[in-house]
């Protein structure tokens, strides 16, 4: 019987590490088993603290930051250069974030509200809407899809801008419904999808007509630059229809018109920004926007295909939730990850299992790897240009960004307006991540790590399986240990004895005896010369990372 | 004949795999097949191309212009002074109701036609076109209806009927190469087989795909449990060995083979195009196609992609219809299209291999103000080859009579126009179309394969002597 009850007791290693797995990108031994020994509140606790908002990051060319002082030609870094800059920023967001569930709640939401940095949005504008999401991220999210709809980095993807009262652009109206809140039911009639139709995208973009990007307007809430309304000589909203937009029956009819008019006959910017909170408001009362909200979730979360018993059980309730706490989604998220359904205790049937049954992305596959061995970076957070190269060029720029981008996923730059496929693209979900190529380049990832990133003879990053087996294996002479100790640490389900017997028999010791490993590390450790050791871990870890087990999560 | 009785059975002098009675009927359809080589090349056109300003209806001009008051060609019949682009007349020979004026950058697409190798379809879609970009293009991928949600795309239900049991009997002496392939790092839902693995790999570049996959993975597990776990599993060790299988194979087959022509790299005509739309990006896709196939490549269906299209604002310049977003697309299209065409028939390919272009929807009649169209309804396809009959099927659409949304009414199911190319082209028989879900489809037809080519209906040909 599917319940969102809550667990009970301390949660362990294997509990700790799926909670991990899921709300970050990756998390160290230390962090696992620290929230082994904690309960299920404590551990929701400590995920759940909002992290403050991160600075922005620094030109590598001026050595400060340019989103808020302005972009200058041909002093700062080309426009290219700095979208790749704010990409490896939040990819820092993502690595220093910890045992918190921030940053995955941000993509999440990066997921939902798309932005693709290849067709629209200039770096600023990419800042301001990733900190937006990130001011949102357990937040209402009701409010942040009023506020993202005069987002100038959303207006600019989705041709909000262009969008007049002479000439409605329906770029955006669409995927409000679309995408972004109650979705696309079944297709009832012409132009009739049961949760809306195409009069009400096409009234809907009569409402946000008469807008336009700005940098100067300040918006109260966030504090952000947002949208402008376009005025005349005269003050006057001219862009803007000011008639009544009449939605369908899906809507009972509702009509939204300005409250108040000018003295030419205009909306007040008043009454014309109340007439998006109007159509916000209409979108959120139907209870099939929490309903798709929560599935998404679900999918993004927990796992992508949902039953007729999940529906009911599951997201419905959370739905409920999600309503009865006017969208905030922070009840939600503690509901479903402190509950049964979420560490598959709620049923005795093991074959829906939620534990291992998504296939990570490859910023939870990198991030994960990184983490897990603690390898560090350098800081982002710097001074000097040096120092900025050193993590923005070598690290990310030149590097970490193409091992993601030839996994298939470029951060802020997914292939089509609807997002990654991976969260959106039907039947198939994650394993939209995996193709021939991809699958080929998720595996070549940990030699590459292991090899690490040289640059003119400086060493910037490199995963060293050495050091981490004499740092944290409890007995790393111990060839058995030494795999049991990886497998049980890096699979996220129970691994079989002739499974363990493959790893330690075939690819550690290839052949040889466990006596053989074990001299070779006692001799290791009494001379500090790794050229025996060495090789040979470097292979299990290959062995081990490049195990299609640890594809999942 | 049982399994055993085969023996050492031969056939085309290759000797075959003893099998059941019935594995060995469809063995001796494929072998026909791969006798016959013939190939799909479908060209996906990302994001909702503008059919009326790929062939302006000339006969409903004034009509047209005044739709588009922003984005219209210019008149073909004002006289032409300094140079100045317009549309060219597709044929002087067609009725006036099929009077097409070719966007100014599609002059290869012209050579093409009167080369006798292309095929117009005039306003493709189905009932209740979806004008969502990611449910039509799936309902076209899909091979169903607008309310249909298969799990698998009617180009893997194509292969998958006409090669049984892939990918467990896979390669084998009929088919060494994968059964599809997709240019780019994803496959398709079009290419998907229900649960099972997709029909096609996706490739980038063969020579660096076989240094990548040949030098990772590992064994996997033996035991797979019974559960989502397990199922994750069997999905990525299916795609590590069919990648393995398929790598080296792909690697020999591209450098075997040759181009003969050199393809376009960069926009060749003539107006101001956006500067991030210089690069033909469907050239190098169709360069490797033709490679490929001239270097052996049996693969069946070939799926390559040019985005883009979705030009809700700035489709023209501001100064210059015949220029902007779309034009540059127009262009890549023809020339690629061109390139590969000669590519092909330099090689003694042409024979053998057809293009297809499609589309997850058309635009709007009518522009909006932002120089663009929004998403519309009908659009035209476009088939290129030897094998076609070169005819325009279907008339200029109407731009007073609109569907009850204002569009373009559509007058030719889609799945026609792939059913008369399965069956036509690729000899698919009623089993087959019955088995891809195009069974309706099945005794009707457009006769968009010429009749020298056509290995199903073979109607009598309508085209030019």
């Amino acid at each position: 019987m599917l319940s969102l009850n809550p667990i009970t007791g301390t949660l362990g290693t294997t509990r700790a590490a799926h909670l991990l797995r899921r709300l970050t990108f990756g998390s160290s031994k230390a962090e696992i088993d620290s929230f082994a020994n904690k309960t299920i509140a404590q551990a929701i606790s400590d995920l759940f603290q909002a992290r403050p908002l991160p600075p922005p990051p620094k030109d590598t060319a001026t050595q400060s930051e340019w989103v808020i002082s302005g972009y200058v030609d041909g002093v700062n870094s080309s426009s290219g250069r700095l979208r790749n800059y704010i990409r490896a920023w939040w990819f820092a967001q993502m690595m220093d974030a910890g045992a918190n569930a921030t940053e995955k709640c941000v993509f999440f939401l990066h997921t939902n509200f798309t932005v693709q940095s290849g067709v629209a949005g200039n770096s600023i504008e990419l800042y301001y809407q990733n900190q937006l999401l990130r001011m949102y991220c357990f937040g209402n999210f009701k409010e942040l899809t009023e506020k993202i709809s005069l987002d100038n980095a959303m207006m600019s993807f989705l041709d909000g801008a262009s969008n007049k009262r002479t000439s409605p652009n329906e770029n955006y109206a669409r995927e409000l419904f679309e995408l972004y809140t109650i979705g696309k039911g079944s297709e009832v009639g012409p132009g009739d999808y049961t949760t809306y139709t195409e009069d009400d995208v096409r009234a809907a973009a009569r409402v946000l007509t008469g807008y336009q990007k700005s940098e100067t307007y300040i918006d109260a809430d966030t504090g952000f630059p947002s949208a402008s309304v376009r005025i005349n000589s005269n003050n006057s909203t001219n862009h803007h229809d000011f008639d009544p937009k009449v939605f369908s029956t899906t809507y009972n009819g509702h009509t939204i018109e300005p409250a108040a008019l000018d003295a030419y006959g205009y909306a007040t910017e008043a009454a014309m920004r109340a007439e998006l909170t109007d159509l916000i408001d209409m979108i959120f009362a139907k209870f099939e926007t929490a309903q798709n909200i929560c599935r998404k979730i679900y999918r993004f979360f927990v796992y992508y295909n949902i039953s007729p018993d999940v529906e009911t059980n599951i997201i419905d309730v959370l739905a409920n939730t999600l309503v009865a706490n006017n969208f905030n989604l922070q009840p939600v998220y503690e509901q479903l990850f402190s509950s049964e359904h979420f560490f598959d205790e709620d049923t005795p049937d093991t074959s829906d299992n939620i534990l291992g049954s998504l296939i990570k992305s490859p910023l939870e596959l990198l991030i994960g790897s990184l983490k897990y061995f603690n390898v560090t970076l350098p800081p982002w957070d710097v001074s000097t240009q040096a120092e900025l190269e050193a993590y923005f060029d070598h690290s990310f720029r030149n590097s970490l960004n193409g091992l993601l981008k030839a996994q298939g996923l470029e951060i802020l730059n997914p292939p089509e307006v609807a997002g990654y496929p991976a969260y959106h693209q039907g039947p198939s979900f994650p394993r939209n991540w995996i193709s021939s190529n991809t699958l080929a380049e998720r595996y070549a990832l940990i030699p590459t790590l292991q090899k690490g990133r040289t640059v003119d003879s400086v060493l910037y990053y490199k995963l060293d399986i050495v050091d981490f087996v004499a740092n944290n294996i409890s007995a790393p002479h111990d060839g058995v240990v030494l795999v049991n100790e990886l497998l049980d640490a890096l699979f996220p389900i129970v691994v079989s004895q002739e499974r363990r017997d493959y790893f330690i028999y075939d690819v550690l010791l290839d052949g040889l005896q466990l006596y053989n490993w074990t001299n070779a590390w006692v001799s290791y450790t009494s001379t500090q010369d790794d050229s025996a050791v060495r090789p040979t871990l470097e292979i299990l870890l290959n062995g081990i990372l490049q195990a299609p087990e640890y594809q999942l999560s | 004949m049982t399994a055993a009785s085969l023996g050492s059975l031969m056939l085309n002098s290759m000797p075959i795999r003893g099998m059941a009675n019935g594995e060995m009927m469809n063995m001796l359809h494929n072998s026909q097949l791969a006798a016959e080589g013939r190939i799909l090349v479908m060209v996906q056109l990302h994001g909702g191309n503008d059919g009326i300003n790929t062939f302006v209806p000339l006969d409903q001009f004034s009509d047209y212009t005044s739709l588009r008051s922003l984005t219209a060609m210019p008149d073909p019949n004002m006289s032409i002074s300094g140079g100045s682009r317009s549309t060219i007349q597709l044929d002087a020979n067609l009725p006036s109701e099929k009077q097409i004026g070719l966007h100014p950058d599609l002059a290869q697409l012209k050579v093409l036609w009167d080369m006798e190798k292309v095929a117009i379809i005039q306003s493709v879609g189905y009932d209740n076109l979806n004008q969502s970009h990611f449910r039509s293009r799936d309902i076209w991928f899909m091979g169903g209806g607008f309310s249909d949600y298969f799990s698998s795309g009617w180009m893997g239900r194509f292969l998958d009927t006409t090669f049984p049991n892939y990918p467990d009997n896979y390669p084998n002496a009929f088919m060494l190469d994968p059964l599809g392939l997709e240019l780019g790092t994803r496959v398709s839902l079009g290419f998907h087989r229900g649960n099972g693995l997709p029909a096609a790999i996706a490739v980038d570049n063969p020579e660096d795909f076989n240094e990548l996959v040949s030098g990772v993975g590992g064994l996997p597990p033996d035991t797979i449990p019974n559960d989502r776990f397990g199922s994750e599993l069997e999905y990525l060790i299916g795609i590590e060995r069919s990648s393995n299988k398929y790598a080296t194979r792909l690697e020999e087959v591209f450098l075997a083979g040759s181009n003969t022509v050199a393809y376009p790299a960069t926009y060749t005509g003539t107006a101001v195009i956006p500067v991030n739309k210089v690069n033909n990006s469907l050239s190098p896709q169709l360069q490797t196609v033709a490679r490929l196939i001239s270097g052996g490549c049996q693969t069946r269906i070939y799926l390559v992609r040019l985005g883009g299209f979705d030009t809700h604002s700035l489709q023209v310049d501001v100064n210059d219809t015949t220029g902007g977003t779309h034009a540059a697309l127009m262009n890549h299209l023809a020339e690629a299209l061109k390139a590969f065409q000669d590519d092909l028939a330099n090689q003694g390919l042409e024979d053998r291999v057809l293009t297809v272009t499609f589309s997850e929807f058309g635009r709007r009649p009518y522009d909006n103000g932002s120089y663009g169209t929004d998403h519309g309804k009908a659009a035209p396809m476009i088939v290129i080859g030897k094998g076609v009959n070169p005819v325009v099927v279907g008339d200029n659409p109407s731009l007073t009579n609109f569907d009850s949304s204002g569009n373009l009414l559509f007058e030719t199911d889609y799945r026609q126009v792939f059913t008369d190319i399965l069956r036509d082209w690729m000899g698919a028989d009623i089993g087959t179309l019955e088995s891809t879900t195009f069974g309706d489809y099945a005794d009707q037809t457009l006769n968009i394969i010429h009749q020298k080519y056509s290995l199903g209906m073979g109607d009598a040909c309508p085209c030019h002597d």
